[in-house]
């Protein structure tokens, strides 16, 4: 008992990380303590002012977004758009999936959730060059089950590697976005880190 | 151990100079307490966040749970300060003076004020901790979660149903238990429901009076409550059994106008501890709730006795000789009690009675019915009803007092002295009714009333003659008797009853059934002639009784016997009636001699004893001898009685002597008395003997025909003035005389008449 006050009272009393968590959707995940967090509800906001019409009703599913990256200075429309970022940059979204979602959603329609992978993949010519699937493979958590994917592409020149999860909960109303990114010199750089944020990410599922 | 040994107590705490030492747990136990909260909330904290590690986990506690921390640090800083106080007398002395002031300052304050602040402070803390605690599970600010948690509580409604559901699930198992048990044994009867009035009781006029009374003042309790007074609450019937408590319990159940509550005698005995009560409670709340509608109830407890009592708790003691046995003494005699003291009454029943008072206690109803019942009675007349009680006082009225509910309470025993002296005092019973056996005009009118449902021949003179010689007849026996009488005639064809079968089944009745033994003959004249005796003697001596039958007729406990009863209700007895008694008793030995030439049987010995006993009571207890003194009283004191021996040897044995004394030397003059009149009524116990021997069994009225010589109702005693008959009775007594003397047939047989 001692030993535990003194522990915490002798200075080790900040945490070695932090633990970005939605504990009602039970998504989990931890980042180094020097990164910077984009808050839910800034995300939101720039989300529900950018967008119009379709995309408006589809920003009123999301239930959770959060957005961690080194670079003190991120703009949230950094992480909304698809264009390199030089320093890594996690962004995790739990939104609900409408009706005809739920119905018709594989394991490729999660692959395509942010980057039309499958399409890519078959050499559609989407004015992107050099795109690459380095990794593929089926991730089953406790609440949920998907696919992580760890991709490569250029734009304007920068060539940039995503490491996407997408899941979807066991009862198919749930859907998981889970993506580390970085420019490819950035992302080999910082592998190490990033692939223990990716570790990280736990999937409990709605309580 | 050492102070002990060496004398010196353990100093004081205001003479300590130091603070006396902690335990180790006592210094440590909220230190723990905080670290186990401390790894309690770590743990949820790691249960709440799969990934978090533990060293994370404990730190993030640290840094949320800072008023822990904090909480520790002050406990901390405490035992730091006790330890100081423990070694450093300077420390502890500053702070016991601190204290001391502090305390001084708190006591300007008046007790009450301070009560009242601490209250108002501890209501403050509850209800602010509460409303801290209410935030963290709500995630709001204090002030506003406490307006929340009634919302919570009204969704958590359902679930507390259910909590309360388990608990009461149980509880009304019992309640049901003891609901149904506590049923039963309780009937009313409203006006009309019974046939029986007060002019179907026979024979208690006096009492019937007073009951009437009772319940006049419950038809219309006005009467008496306009002049400051109340209804009297409670009647007490005793007497012996079968003179007509319950009969008139139902007569006044069919005469009054108010609702009628029966109470079975076994009401309250009951299997369980606790059901007597709630009888008692449920008998209770009915007859206050038939008081209120009806303006008045009757409840009438059988055999109150089963109430049973609560024991004596002094041994004795005065005050347990109630005022039953008081009257239980008093009531023959000379009405001693009347004109005496109170205080030298109860010394008076207090010696005679404590044996009777001690065997009492405990038995009857149970643990606590007695007392329920008590209370009920005469209790607290508290507020009664949810609204009375609850919702008046509520709206800052005081709650009515209880309504006047008129209940009269009547009880019947026959064992007084089985009740509970509380239960009998004023207030509770109010009036002690003595239920004796019917005045003979009752009687009369109760034969009247059972004859009259039945065939017979008998004349008004033969009933009054029957009510005469039955003394002691309750309703109950007078029943019996007619009923017997009709299954006598009965069998011997008839459907009227006749004069003697009524007497035959009076006979019948108090002899029991004979046992139909043949005596041989001398020893039927034996017996005959002391019965003979007997009767002669009676009829010539005695006045304050007449001879009811005579018989020769083995019974069970007897061989013959010559029954009397007193022709009228008397009440006190004299010395010459005594006297009488005792030359009754003393015939047989004295005829027996005369008779037998000097011989006597063994059966004079009862006839002894009552002489004797009779003999002594008039001598040492009645002044009907030589004396005056009483010898109770002087054995009572250890004083010698007149005429016996002074002095401090053995006063005792010399005054028995000097007793005995005297009641020889009066039984000696009276024996020689009874001799005298014996020899000069020869004949007539002669006749006497051979009409017994003749009729076995003779009514009084033949016996007194024999004995004068004329014509009775059955047997006619002209024949026994004919000098040739007396004659012929003369040789068969000698003949008898010589059987007897020599163990042998008698030559001459039993005359027979004409």
């Amino acid at each position: 008992m001692c030993v535990i006050l003194s522990l915490v009272l002798t200075g080790c009393g900040e945490s070695s990380k932090l633990y970005p968590a939605s504990k009602a959707d039970g998504v989990f995940f931890s980042v180094p303590k020097s990164w910077h967090g984009l808050s839910n509800a800034a995300l939101n906001k720039y989300e529900k002012k950018s967008s119009e019409g379709e995309s408006n009703s589809r920003q009123s599913l999301v239930r959770w977004q959060v957005a961690y990256s080194t670079d003190s200075k991120i703009k949230v429309s950094q992480v909304f758009s698809l264009k390199p970022v030089k320093s890594p940059l996690v962004f995790v979204r739990v939104r609900d999936l409408t009706g005809s979602e739920t119905n018709d959603f594989s394991y490729n329609s999660l692959r395509n959730v942010i980057v039309p992978i499958t399409q890519l993949s078959e050499g559609a010519d989407l004015g992107v060059a050099d795109f690459k699937i380095l990794e593929d493979g089926e991730v089953v958590e406790k609440g949920a089950r998907g696919v992580q994917s760890i991709y490569s592409f250029s734009i304007d020149g920068t060539d940039q590697t995503f490491n996407q999860t997408v899941l979807m909960s066991n009862d198919r109303s749930t859907l998981y976005i889970f993506m580390v990114r970085c420019a490819t010199k950035c992302y080999t750089k910082n592998k190490k880190v990033m692939e223990e944020i990716v570790k990280s990410y736990t999937v409990r599922g709605a309580k | 151990m050492s102070q002990l040994q060496n004398g010196i107590s353990r100093p004081r705490d205001t003479d300590r100079k130091t603070r006396i030492h902690l335990s180790i747990y006592d210094r440590v136990k909220f230190l723990l307490f905080f670290g186990v909260t401390f790894l309690v909330l770590t743990w949820s904290n790691l249960a709440d966040n799969p990934i978090l590690s533990v060293e994370d986990a404990l730190n993030e506690t640290a840094r949320t749970k800072t008023w822990l921390i904090g909480l520790a640090v002050i406990e901390i800083v405490r035992q730091i300060h006790f330890i100081i106080a423990e070694l450093l007398a300077p420390y502890h002395g500053i702070w016991t003076k601190y204290f001391a002031f502090v305390d001084r300052q708190l006591h300007r304050l008046s007790d009450w004020t301070r009560f009242r602040l601490s209250r108002l402070i501890k209501w403050v803390l509850v209800i602010s901790l509460l409303a801290v605690i209410l935030g963290a599970v709500y995630k709001e600010p204090p002030i506003k979660a406490l307006f929340l948690a009634p919302k919570a509580f009204i969704t958590a409604l359902p679930f507390l149903g259910q909590l309360l559901f388990a608990v009461f699930f149980v509880i009304i198992q019992f309640a049901a238990i003891f609901w149904f048990l506590s049923r039963g044994g309780i009937d009313t009867y409203f006006p009309d429901d019974i046939r029986t009035r007060f002019s179907d009781v026979w024979g208690q006029d006096h009492v019937l009076n007073r009951i009437r009374e009772n319940l006049l003042f419950l038809e219309s309790p006005e009467e008496i409550e306009k002049h400051g007074g109340y209804v009297p609450g409670g009647i007490l019937l005793w007497g012996p059994p079968g003179t007509g408590k319950t009969l008139m319990a139902e007569s006044m159940a069919g005469e009054t106008g108010k609702p009628f509550v029966f109470v079975d005698p076994g009401a309250f005995t009951n299997m369980f501890m606790g059901v007597g009560v709630l009888k008692v409670k449920s008998l209770f709340r009915k007859l206050r709730k038939l008081a209120l509608r009806y303006g008045g109830v009757v409840v009438f407890i059988d055999e109150a006795d089963s109430l049973g009592n609560r024991g004596i708790v002094s041994q004795g003691g005065p005050q347990r000789a109630s005022t039953m046995e008081k009257s239980k003494i008093f009531e023959s005699h000379c009405h001693g009690g009347a004109y005496l003291s109170e205080p030298a009454v109860s010394a008076l029943v207090r010696d005679k009675f404590v044996m009777g008072g001690a065997a009492g206690g405990g038995g009857g109803a149970g643990m606590g019915t007695l007392q329920a019942l008590l209370t009920e009675l005469s209790g607290l007349k508290k507020p009664r009803g949810f609204f009375n009680r609850i919702v008046r006082r509520t709206l800052g009225m005081r709650p009515k007092n209880p309504p006047k509910y008129r209940i009269l309470v009547v009880m019947a025993t026959n064992m007084p002295e089985a009740l509970d002296e509380a239960l009998l005092r004023p207030g509770r019973i109010d009036r002690m009714y003595r239920v004796g056996y019917p005045s003979k005009a009752g009687r009369v009118r109760t034969y009247e009333g059972y004859l009259s449902k039945v065939s017979h021949s008998l004349t008004a003179e033969e009933i009054d003659k029957i009510a005469t010689i039955t003394p002691y007849a309750t309703g109950a026996t007078i029943k019996d008797t007619i009923n017997e009488a009709l299954i006598m005639a009965i069998r011997n064809g008839r459907t009227s009853i006749e004069w003697s079968d009524i007497v035959k089944a009076k006979q019948q009745k108090e002899l029991g059934p004979s046992e139909d033994v043949e005596y041989i003959e001398r020893e039927r004249h034996a017996i005959a002639v002391h019965e003979a005796c007997h009767a002669v003697m009676a009829h010539r001596t005695r006045q304050h009784m007449s001879i009811d039958l005579a018989t020769i007729e083995k019974g069970s406990d007897y061989l013959g016997m010559v029954a009397s009863i007193p022709p009228d209700d008397q009440f006190t007895r004299w010395k010459s009636e005594y006297k009488s008694d005792i030359l009754v008793s003393l015939a047989s030995l004295a005829g027996e001699r005369m008779f037998f030439d000097g011989d006597n049987s063994s059966g004079v010995s009862g006839d002894l004893e009552s002489a004797t006993t009779i003999a002594s009571l008039m001598e040492g207890h009645w002044g009907m001898g030589s004396t005056i003194s009483s010898h109770v009283s002087n054995r009572r004191f250890e004083m010698g009685s007149p005429g016996g021996g002074k002095g401090k040897e053995d006063t005792e044995k010399q005054m028995r002597m000097a007793l005995s004394d005297r009641i020889e030397e009066n039984l000696s003059s009276l024996l020689t008395q009874a001799e005298e009149i014996l020899r000069e009524n020869r004949n007539q116990v002669l006749a006497l003997a051979h009409a017994l021997e003749t009729h076995k069994t003779m009514s009084g009225e033949d016996v007194a025909a024999v004995i004068e010589g004329v014509k009775g109702s059955i047997v006619d005693g002209r024949p026994y003035l004919d000098a040739n008959f007396l004659g012929e009775i003369e040789k068969y007594h000698s003949a008898s005389v010589v059987a007897h003397r020599e163990h042998r047939i008698p030559e001459v047989h039993l005359p027979v008449i004409g």
